[in-house]
């Protein structure tokens, strides 16, 4: 190139230049290098978009996924399960760790405002982080199920029944709701009624039926009450109610377990605390998140209520085999809700039970003025708020991605 | 008198001629053998994009059909190595008023291709009684459809109306409806090429959905299904998992085509 270009001096310092294709060339292959540059550029880039859109969408499916089985596993039965039909909750925006995001629209979609079945379409847009890029959108149709096995007397008791007079036992069939702490709001769904005190099997002994009271009679003799069929619920049995359980005390045969009282908590976004053994519900205490909240809840070994301390929900004592395990009520315990024991139901003090129960072998009531007293509200509010009503995804093809 | 001395003619000598020519001649060689290079490059980039796009649109329009099918409810009808046939969910709805007698049922929640021409079916959630057990989902025709209804249960106002053969008794009102086609896809060779192709099962052609894919020889299409507990399986009504790989020539030469795979996996959501 030098060769072709010829400079000379036209004074002190100057240069001039004469000619030649250097510079030329160099603009030349200057914009043969752009347009390879170009070319390799747009082909990547086209790649990038592309390989950016693709990831973008499954974000945004994966997100709105997410936010179907979020609502699901956050379903507050006392609010969603109580939506008029054609009510709508929305959820969200939620965003996740990486940029997806979701927003979930739920309707109660169903004809009757007081179906055992209720349907609820949950609708789902998934996002990516950015404006607008790939949204998705999906649905599922989930179904809540209100248990009705629940009751046919204050106790339902397959083996024998120790009350001892002196001790001023009550067995009460009669209607007196609301119950203990709760006030009539609370129990304005469920129109009270009156059931028997004590339905029992042919096996049992009933050592003072004064104590016992109901409608249309104190007791009722039913025959087809056995030790197998106690916890047969038509859909659900004992088992099946164990695969329900918010928690589990796995205590062992032969094992006791004492507990002294619900301790309510809250999470830090101020809902009722579901996770902490501890918090078996805040039947005392209509302004606590934990109101509304019965868990069921399986203890394997024998169980033993102590102290002024109250709890309610399901409790299920014994495990799926074993019938030697107690629940025990000792001292002034309060207890709102089911009790199913494998064995046998003692109360030992001044306790009462909100509700009913269902009780495999024994019933003893000991000590001073213990009380089972039935309460519709107790029992309903225990089956309809616990677990028993989360929704299920229908069977077969529940989910769908909308178009 | 001043004597003046002619000054030198301006201009290249032979040789300098000889040596810009040269030097011209190898930048343009070098250039044309550049831009030629270029070019294939280009071609075989454009020709690997394309591939990648078809094999893209394939495994995405496979496994989106895959994931809302219901091994258990029938919907794959058959499946082999290379072909699937199946009930694809066209359109959804939810149904808010149900008229037993006229059997009609308005429709909310709405998406998808609900066309106002009669003839596709549709599946519908049967409640029954009280037990879940009785729970079921029944295939029916539709005879007719319409964009006005009764309004919903709840008064609002309906989107589809849709009329069946066949009986809505023991069908709620909230009860998904499905309107589906029975699509069968498998590869098959179109103007010497091999495609991604979907028909009717009711029709004997094949229309290309995506492609061109490398011959069924070369592995083209190919599907593993696997049940519940991972092991594969040829029996529609276990699977649990789909894996779909396709390839895809990027022919560097007609005679000797490259191919480019691309594989994806989905469960079955239903």
């Amino acid at each position: 190139m030098d060769a072709c270009r010829r400079v000379k001096t036209s004074g002190p310092g100057r240069l001039q230049d004469e000619g030649g294709f250097a510079l030329a060339m160099a603009v030349f292959a200057l914009v043969l290098l752009a347009a390879v540059v170009a070319g390799g550029y747009f082909t990547a880039s086209q790649e990038f978009q592309i390989g950016r859109g693709m990831r973008s969408l499954a974000t945004s499916f994966y997100a709105g996924e997410s936010g179907i089985h979020e609502v699901l596993h956050d379903w507050d039965p006392s609010v969603i399960n109580f939506l008029a039909p054609g009510g709508t909750l929305s959820f969200g925006p939620k965003t996740f760790e990486g940029g997806g995001s979701y927003n979930v629209q739920l309707v109660r979609v169903g004809r009757d405002a007081d179906s055992l079945k209720r349907y609820f379409y949950i609708e789902a847009v998934g996002r990516p982080p950015g404006p607008n890029l790939g949204e998705r959108r999906q649905a599922a149709l989930a179904r809540a199920r209100f248990p009705t096995f629940c009751c046919d007397a204050a106790v339902k008791v397959h083996g024998d029944v120790t009350l001892a007079p002196a001790n001023q036992p009550q067995i009460v069939g009669t209607n007196d709701d609301p119950p203990g702490a709760w006030s009539s709001a609370t129990c304005a769904l469920y129109p009270p009624d009156s059931l028997p005190g004590l339905r029992y099997g042919s096996s049992t002994t009933i050592d003072e039926l004064s104590a016992i009271s109901g409608w249309p009679s104190a007791v009722v003799l039913d025959p087809s009450i056995t030790r197998s069929n106690m916890f047969d619920f038509g859909d659900l049995d004992y088992d099946s109610l164990i695969a329900y359980a918010d928690l589990t005390f796995d205590v062992g045969v032969g094992n006791t377990m004492t507990f002294a009282g619900s301790q309510p908590s809250v999470t830090a976004s101020g809902k009722c605390n579901r996770d902490d053994p501890d918090n078996w519900g805040a039947p005392e205490d209509p302004s606590h998140p934990c109101f509304n909240y019965f868990p069921i809840i399986h203890v394997t070994g024998n169980l033993v209520l102590v102290g002024a301390g109250s709890a309610q929900g399901i409790l299920l004592v014994g495990g799926r085999f074993e019938n030697d395990s107690d629940a025990r009520f000792f001292g002034p315990f309060d207890f709102y809700g089911l009790i199913l024991t494998k064995d046998d139901l003692e109360m030992d003090g001044t306790g009462n039970l909100y509700g009913a129960a269902f009780v495999a072998e024994d019933l003893e009531m000991d000590n001073v003025k213990p009380r089972i007293q039935y309460s519709r509200c107790a029992a309903m509010r225990a089956l309809r708020l616990s677990n028993l009503t989360r929704p299920r995804l229908l069977s077969q093809r529940a989910w769908v991605e909308l178009f | 008198m001043k004597s003046r001395r002619p000054r030198p003619a301006g201009g290249f000598t032979l040789v300098e001629v000889l040596v810009a020519m040269t030097l011209t001649g190898i930048v343009v060689a070098g250039t044309l053998r550049a831009l030629s290079a270029q070019k294939k490059f280009y071609a075989r980039q454009a020709r690997i994009l394309d591939a990648r796009h078809a094999m893209r649109a394939a495994t995405t329009i496979l496994a989106s059909e895959l994931r809302e099918a219901s091994p258990g409810g029938g919907d794959l009808y058959a499946v082999a190595a290379d072909s699937v046939a199946i009930r694809s969910t066209v359109g959804f709805g939810v149904a808010c008023a149900v008229n037993e007698a006229a059997g009609q049922l308005a429709l909310i929640h709405v998406s998808g291709h609900f066309r106002l021409d009669a003839g596709d079916s549709v599946v519908v959630f049967v409640e029954n009684g009280e037990p879940d057990s009785d729970d079921a989902w029944r295939a029916l025709g539709v005879s007719a459809i319409g964009t006005t209804g009764p309004a919903c249960a709840w008064g609002t106002p309906s989107e589809r109306l849709i009329s069946v053969s066949g009986s809505l008794n023991g069908v709620w009102v909230g009860g998904p409806v499905r309107l589906f086609r029975a699509y069968a896809y498998a590869p098959f060779q179109l103007e010497g090429r091999w495609w991604l192709g979907r028909r009717d099962r009711s029709e004997p052609d094949y229309v290309p959905v995506a492609g061109p894919l490398a011959p069924p020889d070369s592995g083209g299409l190919q599907f593993f299904f696997f049940d519940p507990n991972g092991n594969t399986t040829l029996n529609p009504s276990q699977v649990a998992r789909v894996s779909i790989t396709v390839r895809a020539p990027t022919y560097r030469s007609l005679s000797d085509p490259a191919y480019q795979s691309l594989s994806t996996s989905a469960y079955l959501r239903n």
